[in-house]
């Protein structure tokens, strides 16, 4: 059991970095520049590209979004290995697209770099309007990859110096040379280098690396949204949601095995067919819908029965007695409670009738009997224990669920768990946050279901742990 | 035993609903409104992102921060001009006419002599100076203020009255009394710094940016403060968070509240009756974060909530004939300072020429969109400014539903439905090119997706083709820089004050739709420096005639701000975002 215990401990390990890096692995390739998210409001600042682009560089240093994402890059050989060093997001796609077609990186980088300095050539231009035609065009150079777009903006910008003589002397060797960068890049495009794989080693100064050794030392970061550190917000959140589904989760327990047992006793009688009925409809009844027609009936005075608070879980005073306190955290937990009650309860209940009724029909049951047992010594003390694999299956997967939160209810009774958390932090691209949640809820599972495993053990003897 | 036991456990949760329920009613009974004190409770969509007014930025931060801090002049709710707040007058302006600033402007302010932070120091021109450079330090992340501040060189601040201070900027620029007022509110210099790291260093090297690069660089005190300055207290605690505004935040749960209380003896009552921007009547201020509107309305129906901002269109048109509501409630619906419009892509060979563009307009039923879609509760547009705005072109109409017209317009341009297939079409570089367009929507807002299949149809009769393609807003926001698209649905606030319209329409701006001219290029530029207002207005005209002309943006509608206030207070609905002043809501006697 210990060595069991040991290994299965061992495997978490192994478990937590794949999932850590599935995790940060998309959150690479979720939509939105996450150095543009957290400059947020900059538009106003875009009218001043130097400015933009000096406040875009600091702050991605300060992201870390500098560094290598990983480390290691498999690609393909047509890519250099320091893509990453073009640290504006939307340019480097474009660099990328770029290489994707064409595959000679020197070319390509030749070429951007003209339009740089082409760019810094037209801003000290003499202005007017073939400056100004010129200037917009080259602008969206650097987001543009399409061929026929680059050519339409190249012949604008050609057209434009050839319109005014002095801008003509001024610009016109750097758009020529420009000019020809873009020829090379077509005249000695390398897509076979696409079939050549590359692998490149960044070690360990990436941004993998630095975020995961802080998740380990327990430091999530910063929430984006109210700088409070992540661990702090989890907690709080975490207490809640524990609060709710722990209450729920024992009620649901509570009426749900005595439930199943006593229709399984009863199977087919009228009792029976009755209760199933009603636990098919509550199963049936999804939770949002039910939530906020308890919402609307019965926290507002439109129907007369404004019997409980609309939201939150209450405000309390310290002038207040415990009991006076105690209820308003009652009145404030009611509703939450019973829509998170009613459909495990319906579904605990059916799942418990069901092994129950499998039980009782076992040999060792009929022997029980036939030895002239009391009935409720069968039923609980034989039949009953051979019956609680399933419900011990589900209370493994409840409690990932209860540490997780319910979004649907956290979100309509505004109740500050590890649910809502999770929405409010996606919707306000809140990614540190949303990665504690994750990682968080990682480990739960797994605890979950290891803990699953020695409630088996407990429940039934024939389950030997470690031992094939 | 465990029977028993279970029993008696459910009757007792049983005993205590029941119990809780009817003092409930009992209340109930007593008073028509469950509430009765000066307690204001307002919705807010979600959290600010940090108390902070230098590093926060959404408007919900700003909505809280207002009631924190003070600026020296604000925006009053009902005339949208511009009034003293911290500075006991409107600024002496005038022109630098010799030194190093010559053809700038200086602004003169003076602070009122009752204003004091909590610990009783008076406001001086050097926390405007701090405040200035905490903002001006590239190591703190408050790039988006920074051009607003860029043309202010140097504040001289009167040796014998530190209240007296001049501000210099070495441009003329229409929205430069706001831009060195309203910027930011004004931070305590002792508290936020309260190691002095920037005090000896002059501001003049915080104007001048090769040198404050440097500095950046060099300097550890700005390391040192940046880092100070940044820290999570002065986002987000209590004992942190200090500024000269009437409350002071006394908790912040993320999530369930934030609550104000007033300063006991606030400096801005004594002078309130003169200066109307400093009143605050509410003695407590709670923000509670709702995201959910079906929440948010259900707590305002049981009274939990005092004040709610931007109820859904239906929602509003429905509560509005509720009894309950109405006995409870003020319903208000001020205009708000926003504007919606299509993006249309000059540059592409199908929208190239502007009697499509015209045609597009023509081909768009605002009104319907209106009337079914906000239960009219938005008013329609011509251009990019409101018609509030006294510099708004009053010869320009708005445009009507016309598919006939739209379909001369498109024949005009060479677009004919030659193959009969209900859409217009034309030989583009040798192909025949069916004037079918891609129309960008995000999938946040479910308005959107109704717009845009009621466009689909409206335009379907003049014969163009509406493709309607979802896509995340940073993606969008993406395509509209590229200008990797054809229509675009857009949105951006409006200015309460002046327009400077270089952002938008500049062809050296953050210009989406590709339009302009050297022309209109050299009229936003004297636009901006012309400080008389009727040169200025006449300019305002041209510029709004030439867009209109051109229809890079197709106009469509302003929606009204749709607002709930309890009925035992009295406030004015303003346009400026959210609807209301916070400290301006007011128990009736």
């Amino acid at each position: 059991m210990f060595r069991y215990l040991i290994r299965r401990l061992l495997w978490f390990v192994p478990t937590l970095i794949v999932i850590s890096m599935v995790a940060f692995g998309l959150s690479k390739h979720t939509p939105g520049d996450p150095v543009a998210l957290f400059l947020n409001d900059v538009s106003k600042l875009e009218s001043d590209p130097i400015a933009y682009q000096k406040a875009y560089s600091s702050v991605a240093a300060d992201l870390g979004q500098d560094k290598p994402s990983f480390y290691f890059s498999v690609t393909t050989s047509a890519f250099p290995r320091n893509l990453y060093q073009e640290i504006n997001r939307e340019r480097r796609n474009c660099l990328r697209s770029l290489i994707q077609q064409y595959g000679n990186w020197p070319q390509i980088e030749h070429y951007y770099q003209l339009v740089g300095h082409l760019d810094n050539r037209l801003s000290t231009a003499p202005a007017g309007q073939a400056t100004t035609s010129a200037r917009v065009a080259l602008r969206l150079l650097y987001l543009q990859a399409v061929n026929e777009v680059i050519s339409i903006n190249l012949d604008t910008i050609g057209r434009a110096l050839k319109a005014d003589t002095a801008l003509y002397n001024y610009a016109a060797p750097s758009f020529d040379s420009l000019f020809n960068a873009y020829a090379q890049v077509k005249a000695q495009a390398s897509p076979w280098r696409h079939y050549i794989p590359a692998c490149y080693w960044y070690g360990l100064d990436n941004q993998y690396h630095h975020w995961f050794g802080r998740v380990l030392q327990g430091d999530f970061g910063r929430s984006y949204a109210n700088k409070q550190p992540v661990t702090d917000r989890l907690w709080i959140a975490l207490r809640w949601t524990l609060v709710i589904n722990s209450i729920a989760i024992f009620i649901a327990y509570l009426l749900a095995v005595p439930l199943g047992v006593y229709t399984a006793i009863h199977r087919g009688k009228r009792q029976d067919r009755w209760i199933t009925l009603v636990l098919f409809m509550l199963h049936s009844l999804p939770v949002f819908w039910v939530a906020t027609l308890l919402l609307i009936f019965f926290t507002t005075p439109e129907y007369g029965m404004d019997w409980f608070p609309t939201m939150g879980v209450g405000e309390l005073s310290t002038e207040d007695s415990f009991l006076e306190r105690l209820l308003v955290r009652i009145s404030h937990l009611v509703l939450p409670v019973f829509c998170l009650t009613y459909g495990a309860l319906a579904f605990i209940a059916r799942q418990m009738r069901g092994s129950m009724v499998e039980a009782l029909q076992q040999d060792f049951v009929r022997t029980a009997n036939a030895k002239g047992l009391l009935p409720r010594q069968v039923i609980w003390k034989h039949a009953f224990r051979n019956a609680l694999s399933p419900i011990i299956t589900m209370l493994g997967s409840v409690l990932p669920a209860a540490i997780a939160g319910s979004v649907v209810i956290e979100v309509i009774f505004n109740i500050p768990g590890m649910g809502k958390l999770s929405v409010d932090a996606i919707n306000a691209k809140d990614w540190p946050v949303v990665y504690g949640v994750l990682i968080l809820s990682a480990v739960v599972t797994m605890a979950g279901i290891l803990l699953a495993d020695i409630l088996y053990a407990w429940a039934d003897p024939r389950v030997k742990l470690g031992k094939k | 035993m465990m029977r028993n036991s279970i029993y008696s456990a459910c009757f007792l949760l049983l005993t205590a609903l029941l119990s809780l329920s009817s003092c409930k009613q009992d209340a109930k009974e007593k008073a028509n409104w469950k509430r009765t004190s000066s307690e204001v409770i307002i919705r807010l969509d979600a959290d600010p992102d940090g108390l902070n007014p230098a590093l926060s930025s959404t408007g919900y931060a700003t909505t809280v921060c207002n009631q924190l801090f003070s600026y020296l002049l604000f925006i009053d709710p009902v005339s949208l001009q511009l009034v003293p707040q911290l500075a006991n007058a409107m600024p002496t302006v005038q022109d630098i006419t010799s030194g190093p600033y010559a053809g700038g402007v200086s602004y003169a302010f003076e602070i009122h002599p009752e204003a004091v932070w909590d610990d009783g120091k008076p406001v001086t021109g050097h926390d405007y100076v701090f405040t200035l450079k905490a903002v001006l330090n590239p190591l703190v992340n408050a790039p988006r203020y920074r051009p607003f501040l860029a043309f202010i060189k140097d504040v001289q601040i009167d040796p014998a009255n530190p209240k007296k201070f001049v501000v210099l900027t070495n441009e003329k620029y229409i929205l430069g009394e706001e831009a060195v007022a309203t910027t930011l509110p004004v931070f305590p210099a002792h508290l936020y710094d309260p190691e002095g790291y920037l005090s000896q260093i002059d501001i003049k090297d915080f104007t001048d940016e090769a040198k404050v690069a440097l500095m950046a660089e060099k300097d550890q005190r700005l390391k040192q403060f940046a880092d100070a300055f940044q820290a999570p207290e002065t986002m987000n605690s209590p004992s942190r968070i200090s500024g000269s505004g009437p409350y002071r935040l006394e908790a912040w749960e993320p999530g369930q509240r934030i609550s104000l209380v007033k300063k006991e003896n606030y400096w801005g009552d004594k002078i309130a009756d003169d200066f109307p921007a400093l009143a605050a009547y509410p003695d407590k201020l709670v923000f509670k974060p709702i995201g959910n509107a079906a929440t948010a309305l259900a707590a305002l129906k049981a009274e939990e909530i005092d004040v709610i901002a931007d109820i859904d269109p239906k929602d509003f048109t429905d509560i509005k004939q509720d009894q309950a509501i109405n006995e409870r409630f003020n319903l208000a619906t001020p205009i708000s300072l926003s504007s919606f419009f299509i993006y249309v892509n000059t540059k592409i060979p199908k929208l190239e020429d502007k009697r499509v563009r015209q045609a597009l307009a023509h081909a768009i039923n605002t009104d319907e969109i209106i009337s079914s879609l906000y239960y009219g509760l938005a008013e329609r547009l011509a251009s990019p400014v409101l018609p509030l705005k006294d510099y708004y072109n009053t010869e320009l109409k708005e445009i009507p539903y016309d598919p006939a017209k739209a379909k001369g317009l498109l024949q005009a341009a060479g677009w004919t439905d030659s193959n009969n297939n209900g859409t217009v079409d034309k030989v583009i570089n040798g192909q025949r090119t069916e004037l079918i367009l891609t129309y960008l929507i995000s999938p946040q807002r479910e308005i959107s997706k109704n717009i845009a299949l009621l466009m689909q149809d409206n335009a379907r009769k003049a014969g163009i083709g509406i493709e309607i393609v979802t896509k995340e807003f940073p993606e969008i926001i993406a395509s509209l820089k590229k200008r990797d698209y054809e229509l675009s649905s857009g949105g951006r606030s409006v200015s309460p004050t002046l327009w400077d319209p270089k952002q938008s329409w500049h062809t050296q701006g953050d210009n989406r739709t590709g339009f302009g001219t050297a022309a209109t290029d050299s009229l936003i530029d004297q636009l901006r420096v012309t400080l008389d207002k009727n040169k200025r207005d006449v300019m305002y005209k041209q510029l709004q005639a030439a867009i209109y002309d051109e229809q890079p943006e197709i106009y469509l509608y302003a929606p009204s701000g749709r607002l709930a206030i309890h009925k035992r207070f009295e406030t004015p609905a303003t346009a400026m975002y959210p609807g209301f002043f916070a400290n301006l809501i007011k128990l009736k006697d």
